[in-house]
């Protein structure tokens, strides 16, 4: 790979994973008009749910007897579940208590949220996991776990044996492959229309009879699985999780939301993808660049901000969350 | 209002009884020292393994009865973040009976409390903040530090990898905070210093993840070395992405990355990583396995890392200052006797020069082969079995 | 079964500290066609939320089919047969046609039947068949009108709720508008519980009248009797 494709495949893989977390944005806002901050959090949860399957399976001797394929499918399914809840119970506790008071009230709580999901990864991960599986030396070789508030190395799942251009390939087809599939869902089922209806006008959504209690609470459920396969992604192209990097996710994601009109998935991808082109090319292109790259990824969100305030899909798009 | 005026009435009683208290207690009974760290927060790992080492030290001295006082400990978890430092320093110099306080593994923490200490005339002892100017002639005598600066570490680094090793097109990655940019200088001005340029130069922000674009930068640039000016924390992200990108570098850097934490990326992405460590090889002397057995036995849950036996070595240097005050030490004498005396620990001879910075600069050399750092000198590498990157 | 399909009684409801609705009796006969006449600002669409459980009774009592469904959650309110046509916010205008008449059907699950109540649809406003593809936002005020009230009809509507349909149309499709109404009960017998500002249009359908001003029915009757009453030449109707 020359210079430029290879600075193109980057910036096409990091706005894959801002584009992951970004729509989990769309999603939450879709449904309750409301930024739930932690999203990039729940992401990275995910993330840690991966590394706790992985070495409990691997502690229960599963991974060395079945095939790579079912233990993946089982570890996602564990990190899945885990972060449904995790997303249900942000719901509850720091969105439905304020759903009368002013927008500001969940968006600091999430925030308050976020805090705590990332201290309980870096204060409890590690002693929590070695409760259930007893010292960590015993999977010593395929993973390393270190104290949790150091960087944690992600299972190699995504194709182990191959190279790393490869992995990255994989990751970028499963992350359109989710979005196809949210797509279909938003668009072809019942559930799906209705959390555009709710996205669109709640009030018209309760006179149509849709249960929008339920609607919401499966729009958490579904925004949780989508985080956490999103953790798991951006887990695996980096190789390496930090308990913390939930809020750098976090402010990028929302970033690519902003950009993209926050109501928009369309918008929230091509939000991703923006600014994973400005932040590789800046610190790619520019000597000593790298320095400047948040800056002028930023200032291109505040220049959207002033001038597109609805965004670059903003009122145009039909595929409304 | 009535109910008020009680409770502040009462309140008001408490608060004379206790300062009144105060000064009957003092003295004789307990000393007190403050010692600051990220216990919590990013750096979490080398905070607490210091703590662990400074408390080793500090409950051996008690057990000795060899002072006639108990020497108490108000331990301050830094967070690695200045204003929390700063608070914890205020605690520090609110207590009475403290007569000396060290403290930091971050620079910017370290420069945010050397001001409460001055102002509060408390000697202060810096463990494990490597950033130059933290030790001046103004902040003299009340500042002093064990551990040796970046420039100091900066030097020998320079020395094995372009002297030794002959690597001259060296790219060059750090962070913005003050260890990194502090770094960039100091290793910019050794470079300099043989006619030389570093072939690229990028400073990335702390908690950065992504690297992808530096690191085909740095592929493109015919590096045939990546000096890191950074700690482990995003050190690893870029081993890691340089590895999945098959660069062909050396990549080595100060202690910061010195710590088994490095090692998650696995044997394969971790190989031959080259890092300083300051202070003498502890196994080569009998104080310095004592140490090692004696933390290792405690089943502390963090292991010892670079600045853990510094940590230990500032307990020792305030432990033998206050001997030699008898049974009354006040901060005043201490500052004396920190900054004028010789102090014998694991590390060796400390004295301090005439900012307080000390004068024993020892670093050993270490790579990382097959998953484990092992000493330069007793590696592979070293024989000629293994080859660095970047290199025929 | 008695003969009153809904009945509200006493009914109070307030905004924040501001009271809404004060006290409001009222009840719609089974197969007739009741108007609710009132100004701007009487508490009409407040009256509407309330009956679908949109907004929250301080006082009173709502009863549907013989049952007490003041507090029974809006979505269940509505799959046991209160519907509501809003054609002025009725639409959702960035979906198709058919998506809004799908969500329209919200609660039928069996699809033999919901084919067969779009085909009634479809014979009613065979415009709307033309449209199906089409986002609801580009259709004309009349269409939009149908669209609302057919998103209400294929349900197993019990009794519709019409919140203005006159609104902002044309003379000329407000007629159109009322002549399928007026089918609509004569054909199915259907309830219907009609709120509006246009009073002549909206008595020549109706059997029974209330008049809402500021939170309270000031006036009932029979159409007959109401559409002479002195009441209605008052200048703030």
């Amino acid at each position: 790979m020359n210079f430029f494709t290879s600075l193109v495949f980057s910036a096409i893989l990091l706005g894959c994973t801002y584009t992951l977390v970004a729509i989990g944005y769309c999603l939450f806002f879709g449904v309750l008009d409301v930024v739930v901050f932690c999203s990039g959090d729940i992401a990275i949860f995910g993330a840690f749910s991966i590394i706790s399957a992985y070495v409990m399976l691997y502690d229960l001797g599963l991974f060395q007897v079945l095939p790579i394929a079912v233990t993946t499918m089982i570890i996602l399914a564990v990190a899945a579940l885990l972060c449904a809840l995790l997303s249900i119970l942000t719901y509850r506790v720091s969105i439905k208590p304020f759903e009368r008071s002013s927008a500001l009230m969940p968006l600091l709580s999430t925030i308050a949220l976020g805090t705590v999901i990332r201290e309980f990864l870096g204060l409890l991960f590690r002693p929590l996991l070695m409760t259930i599986t007893g010292p960590i030396t015993r999977v010593a070789d395929p993973i390393n776990i270190t104290s949790g508030r150091n960087p944690q190395a992600m299972p190699k799942l995504i194709a182990p044996n191959s190279s790393i251009d490869v992995r990255n390939y994989i990751i970028i087809a499963v992350t359109f492959l989710i979005i196809l599939l949210l797509f279909l869902f938003l668009n072809k089922t019942k559930m799906g229309l209705s959390m555009q209806a709710i996205s669109q006008n709640k009030e018209l959504a309760y006179m149509n009879g849709i249960n929008v209690r339920k609607t919401i609470n499966i729009t958490f459920v579904i925004g949780g699985i989508m985080l956490a396969i999103g953790g798991f992604l951006l887990g695996s192209y980096q190789s390496v999780v930090r308990f913390d990097t939930g809020s750098l996710y976090g402010s990028k994601g929302f970033s690519a939301a902003v950009v993209g009109g926050l109501k928009s998935i369309w918008g929230a991808i091509i939000g991703g993808m923006l600014l994973g082109f400005v932040e590789v090319f800046v610190s790619g292109l520019i000597p000593g660049g790298t320095q400047y790259q948040n800056i002028i990824a930023f200032l291109v969100v505040i220049v959207f901000i002033v001038f597109k305030p609805e965004g670059i899909l903003g009122e145009k798009v039909i595929e409304k969350v | 209002m009535k109910k008020y005026s009680f409770i502040v009435s009462a309140l008001m009683i408490v608060v004379v009884l206790l300062s009144a208290a105060v000064p009957a207690f003092a003295a004789p009974d307990v000393v007190t020292l403050g010692f600051l760290a990220p216990i919590t927060g990013a750096c979490s790992a080398e905070g607490s393994a210091a703590r662990n080492a400074f408390m080793m030290a500090i409950d051996e001295a008690n057990a000795s009865g060899e002072y006639p006082y108990t020497i108490n400990v108000i331990v301050i978890d830094d967070q690695s973040d200045p204003t929390v430092g700063a608070a914890g320093a205020q605690k520090i110099v609110s207590d009475p009976t403290v007569v000396a306080a060290t403290g930091h593994w971050n620079s910017g923490v370290a420069a945010a409390t050397s001001p409460v200490f001055m102002e509060n005339e408390i000697p202060f002892l810096i463990w494990g903040a490597i950033r130059e100017d933290l030790t001046s002639e103004k902040t003299y005598p009340w500042v002093t530090r064990s551990a040796p600066t970046d420039v100091q570490e900066n030097k020998p680094l320079a020395k094995t990898v372009i002297d030794d090793l002959g690597y001259t097109k060296i790219f060059m990655v750090s962070t913005t905070d003050s260890y990194g940019s502090g770094n960039t200088v100091a290793f910019k001005k050794e470079l300099a210093s043989r006619g030389l340029e570093p072939v690229g130069v990028e400073e990335v922000q702390s908690e950065t993840v992504d690297f992808n674009a530096i690191v085909t930068k740095i592929v493109s640039s015919g590096a045939e070395a990546v000096y890191w000016g950074g700690v482990n924390t995003e050190g690893v992200y870029l081993k890691e992405q340089l590895y999945n990108a098959k660069a062909d570098v050396l990549f080595f850097g100060i202690s910061g990355i010195k710590t088994d934490d490095f090692l998650i990326i696995g044997k394969e992405a971790a190989e031959g990583t080259f890092a300083v460590q300051p202070g003498v090889r502890l196994d080569s002397s009998e104080a310095g396995r004592k140490f090692i057995e004696d933390y290792e036995s405690r089943g502390f849950d963090v292991a010892i890392n670079a600045y853990t036996p510094y940590a230990y070595e500032a307990a020792t240097i305030l432990l033998q200052a206050l001997k030699t005050l008898g049974d009354d030490p006040t901060p005043e004498k201490m500052v004396d006797a920190i900054a004028k005396g010789t102090f014998h620990g694991v590390m060796g001879e400390t004295t301090f020069d005439e900012i307080g910075q000390t004068t024993l600069v020892a670093v050993n050399l270490n790579v990382i082969q097959d998953g484990q750092w092992v000493y330069y000198e007793d590696s592979e590498y070293a024989s000629g079995v293994r080859k660095f990157g970047g290199k025929e | 079964m008695s003969n009153i399909i809904l009945q509200v009684e006493n009914l109070s409801t307030s905004y924040g500290r501001i009271p809404m609705l004060m006290g409001v009796n009222m009840s719609v006969h089974k197969g007739s066609v009741c108007t609710v006449l009132g100004p701007n600002g009487a508490g009409k669409s407040t009256l509407v939320k309330a009956i679908l459980g949109l907004v929250r009774a301080d006082k009173g009592k709502i009863i549907f089919m013989d049952q007490d469904v003041t507090h029974v959650p809006s979505h269940k309110r509505i799959s046991s047969g209160i519907h509501v046509a809003s054609p002025a916010t009725g639409t959702f205008p960035k979906m198709t046609v058919e998506t809004n008449l799908r969500l329209g059907a919200y609660n039928v699950d069996d699809k033999n039947i919901l084919e067969q109540r779009l085909e009634e649809v479809f014979h009613s406003f065979p415009i709307l068949k033309n449209r199906l593809q089409q986002k609801a936002g580009t259709l004309s005020g009349g269409e939009r009108t149908m669209l609302s009230i057919s998103k209400a009809i294929i349900n197993d509507t019990k009794i519709l709720i019409l919140d203005e349909p006159s609104l902002g149309l044309a003379p000329i499709i407000v007629e159109e508008v009322f002549r399928f109404l007026k089918k609509l009960h004569d054909e199915r017998e259907l309830t219907i519980m009609l709120v509006e500002q246009n009073i002549n249009k909206a008595l020549s359908i109706s059997n029974f009248g209330y008049v809402l001003q500021k939170g309270q029915i000031i006036y009932e009757g029979d159409t007959s009797v109401l559409q002479d009453s002195d009441i209605l030449k008052n200048p703030v109707m």
